[in-house]
Order: structure tokens, then sequence, then C-alpha cells
């Protein structure tokens, strides 16, 4: 009686222990996915410090790239790629806002192994002036122009 | 005499008149149809193609289901783009090999509107052409066909003042940055938002047919926030100069 007890009792805790690995399995995932973006501060010629550059998301579900500025600048633009070995350019959304604050691109999305998605970014106060320019991934691993002109493995 | 000929004109008017207001004047300046800022619970897509040649899991069957209308010949579906507007057109190989001058103006024409343009188991030259622009290949991508169950997805879609929305046109600004080059067309004044995107895929999977739709839905849905977007900005706008 009193073994059937027990027994019925660490079937219960090993149910409690299980139930609470899963939930720490998903927290973690929730966490990773959190951690999956990126984003770096934009100077522009003229103006120093303006705004944000990022690319959030994860290329399997969704990810997006944003180019915003806290002053009105005479151009923003973010487009970002999801790249896939071949090389191939499996999506791609490129967006440009004038006399505006900017905004984000589409969310785009790619099931690919390997599959990545970097944002090139410009920032432009005035017409004549040369940009800021900047290079945001979702992961960190992939912001520089080499792996948004085209598919590298390793990593920048 | 004279009075038997002024009677002549009158009726002449009278019947020209009379056939216009019954809905013959569509046939003669065709108008652009208004489009949306909210976009529709069934976007309008429609897939030209030869009948009965199915592109991997894409069949007619398939198509039907996700609420596409089917079209054989380019006057069908300018005359539904006519009566409603169309978000998409996907179109095969023997559509796009069976479109002229007249036909790409009319698909660039519309795509200035906000239509989406897709091909299945097409050359990306002819598509190219098609759209309007001189490639649909990234400078850093390798020449991989897209097969006959692939399928190719591009939108380039301008809002603005139309001076500015014309000055993004003018040598293809939009095509140019997918190409590498960086900067805005000269001569831009006021607000605008200027988009281009392209998407590739197989139908060869169940995900793949998937990815088509959800793939176009999000275009679509763009091209429609980008029109709310503008509205909104033109509404701000106009209520600060009050």
């Amino acid at each position: 009686m009193q073994a059937n007890q027990s027994q019925t009792t660490k079937a219960g805790w090993t149910k409690h222990l299980i139930v609470a690995l899963i939930m720490a399995m998903i927290g973690a995932g929730i966490g990773i996915q959190q951690v999956y973006a990126e984003t770096k501060s934009v100077s522009v010629p003229g103006a120093g410090s303006v705004g944000t550059a990022n690319t959030g998301g994860v290329p399997s579900t969704n990810t997006t790239g944003t180019s915003t500025s806290t002053i009105l600048l005479f151009h923003l633009r973010a487009h970002i790629k999801i790249w896939h070995t071949g090389p191939l350019l499996q999506k791609q959304e490129n967006r440009n806002w004038t006399n505006s604050t900017g905004g984000t691109t589409p969310a785009i999305h790619s099931s690919g192994s390997g599959d990545y998605s970097t944002t090139f970014h410009e920032f432009r106060l005035y017409s004549p002036y040369s940009p800021g320019t900047t290079y945001t991934s979702w992961n960190g691993a992939y912001s520089c122009a080499a792996a948004w002109n085209t598919y590298i493995n390793p990593p920048c | 005499m004279r009075q038997k000929m002024g009677l002549l004109v009158v009726a002449l008017l009278g019947l020209l008149s009379g056939y216009a207001w019954v809905g013959g004047l569509t046939n003669w300046t065709q108008p652009a149809v208004a489009r949306s800022t909210i976009m529709p619970a069934q976007p309008h897509i429609a897939y030209l193609a030869a009948p009965g040649a199915p592109h991997g899991l894409l069949t007619e069957a398939t198509l039907q289901s996700k609420g596409v209308s089917l079209a054989q010949d380019w006057k069908a579906v300018q005359a539904a783009a006519a009566e409603h507007p169309l978000d998409a057109l996907l179109l095969d190989a023997t559509a796009l090999a069976s479109a002229g001058d007249a036909e790409r103006a009319w698909v660039q024409a519309q795509m200035h509107e906000g239509l989406v343009v897709g091909g299945v188991g097409v050359d990306l030259k002819p598509l190219a052409t098609l759209v309007g622009v001189p490639t649909l290949r990234d400078p850093g991508e390798a020449d991989i066909p897209l097969g006959d169950d692939g399928y190719f997805l591009y939108y380039a879609y301008v809002v603005g003042k139309p001076e500015d929305v014309q000055q993004w046109h003018n040598e293809n600004w939009l095509a140019r940055q997918f190409s590498g080059e960086t900067g805005v067309p000269p001569g831009i004044q006021g607000y605008t938002q200027a988009s281009n995107g392209s998407s590739r895929g197989e139908l060869s999977t169940e995900q793949g047919i998937s990815e088509l739709f959800l793939d176009l839905q999000s275009m679509i849905g763009s091209t429609y926030q980008m029109r709310a977007d503008y509205v909104q900005v033109m509404q701000e706008s106009a209520g600060e100069n009050k």
C-alpha cells in the first residue's frame, strides 16, 4: 500500500519535472528568438546620430528591415534580402521613404537551411549630402556588404 | 433642309449620350479603376495560362480553391481588371510569350497602380521584359533557372505626388537599386514611399504552394499599406496647415 503511494508520488513529481523542463525549453526558445535582432545607431553627415537601423525576426518565420529617424530626413531606405546557398536570392524587400522618419519593410521569410537575412540601410539628411549607411542582420553575424551582396559561408 | 440637319445632329447627340449613359463610355475611355487603401479579404488574382498545364502541385483546382480566376487570353484579363482592380497577375511561359508591346505597356501601367506580377515556370529574361526592368537577377546571384515548377513574384510601386512618383519611374530607379545602386532620383519634393520586392520558390510541395500565396498576400498587402500610409501622411499634413 505504502509502496503504491510512493510510486504515485514519484510519478507525480516526474510529471511536474517533465512539464517544467518543457516550459523551460519553450522559454529558452522565446529568449533565443528575442535575441535574434540587431539594432545600430546611424549617423549622417551634417547631423550626427539621427536614427536606428534594425533587422528583426527570424528568416524561417518572419524577418524585417527597419530604418527610422528621430528627425525628418530627406531619404531613408531599408533593403532586406534573404540569401540561400547557390548563391540564390530567395526573397527581398526594398523600401524607400522621402521627407519622412522612415519605417519598416514588409516581412519576408524562407525555410531553407542556412538562409540568413541582411539589411542595407541608407539615411540622407538633404538631397546633395552623402548618406549614412550600415548593414544589420537577423543574428548580427551577417552584417556586412559581402553578406548582403551574395550568399556567404562562413559569416562576415 | 437646315431644320432637318439640326434634327439629325440632335438625334446623333442623343444617341451617343444614351450609349454612354448605359455604360458605353467605359469602352471609349477605359478609366483607371480607383484603388482602395483597405485590402479586401479576397484579393483579385488572375492566372493567365494554357489550360490544363499544372506546375508542380499548382493545378487549376488549387488555384480556384484559393479564389484565383483563370483566364486564357489577355483580353479576358484586361476586361476583368477594368471591372475590378487587379491585385496580382500570375502567368505561365505560353502567356508570357504571347505578350506584345501593348500587353507589356498595359502590365507596366497596372504595376504603377500596385499590380504584383508572377511568372510560373518561366524564364526570368522575358519576365523582366514584361515588367520593364533590365534584369530580375541580383548581381550576386548565380544564373539558376526557375524550372517548370518554380515561381517568381515581383512588384514595384510608388506613392506620392504625381510629379514625385514620375521621378521614381524615370530611369527605373527602383530597378537600379535592385542592381546595387544607392541614392534617390533627383528632384523629389515631397513625401514618397517607393518599394520593390521579389520572391522565388518551388511549387512541388504543399509548403511551396502555401508560400506562394503567403508571398502574394504579403506583396499585395504591402501596396495597400503604402496607399494607406500616404493618405494618412497627407491628412496629417493638411491638419497641420489648417
